[in-house]
């Protein structure tokens, strides 16, 4: 299953890229457990976990939303636009 | 419409999107970068944004106040990228056949943005560079700092 991660403002700051691009080889992973792994990769990325939304080919999704191959995931901080 | 861009935003052609000969009321929002926040003298300001979705809500923006109002026309542009002191960073312009309703869809555009549109501002300051995010302003390129509290809604409180 290949996934691409976006990074925004801080997040971005934290993982040094705008992208990831990953190859998992679970399917049906859920997105709570795709953040865990992405929490192993870039520490201190797991701090930042109460302040983020997760969204899914751009749909704010919840922790138990099934990722799948060929979704496109963004790490989204607080919005401040506007 | 509904529009992100890089370019210098022209309020005069939001405007005219909006015009029709059946609305008497016009209403236009502009939010502009301001010289100062959180205390501190604003060099610039910096606007990213996710912008797949970010055009996607600004959309569903539109189509809300749509809905909500009887409202005939609506123009929202937001800029993104780097932008001077005065500048304008968002446009929003609103047409109905009477003013109540301009003036309500207008406000609720501009609350809506700020709430669900993935776009992020970064301020330049003399202080440094900080990352906005909801209420905290985050220094740029401090990992594991403590977060600031951006204090935007109240001026002088840390």
């Amino acid at each position: 299953m290949d996934v691409t991660v976006l990074f925004f403002a801080s997040i971005r700051g934290l993982t040094g890229s705008r992208e990831l691009r990953l190859s998992l080889g679970e399917d049906g992973l859920t997105l709570g457990q795709l953040f865990t792994q992405l929490a192993d990769r870039y520490p201190g990325l797991s701090a930042r976990r109460p302040y983020l939304m997760m969204a899914v080919n751009g749909e704010v999704r919840p922790d138990d939303h099934p990722v799948r191959d060929r979704d496109e995931v963004a790490l989204l901080p607080p919005v401040s636009g506007g | 419409m509904f529009r992100l861009q890089r370019e210098v935003i022209s309020v005069d052609e939001v405007l005219a999107s909006v015009r029709r000969s059946d609305c008497g009321a016009v209403s236009l929002f502009l939010g502009t970068v301001r010289d100062h926040s959180r205390g501190q003298g604003i060099l610039r300001l910096e606007y990213e944004a996710y912008e797949s979705m970010a055009s996607r809500e600004l959309a569903r923006v539109e189509r809300e106040l749509l809905e909500r109002w009887p409202v005939r026309s609506a123009a929202i542009v937001h800029r993104l990228g780097s932008m001077e002191v005065g500048e304008v960073s968002v446009a929003i312009a609103v047409s109905s056949a009477h003013r109540k309703d301009a003036f309500q869809a207008c406000q609720y555009a501009i609350d809506r943005i700020k709430q669900v549109v993935p776009i992020w501002k970064t301020e330049m300051t003399q202080d440094g560079t900080y990352i906005i995010e909801g209420e905290e302003a985050r220094r740029a390129g401090e990992d594991g700092d403590a977060a600031e509290d951006a204090g935007t809604r109240a001026p002088g409180r840390r």
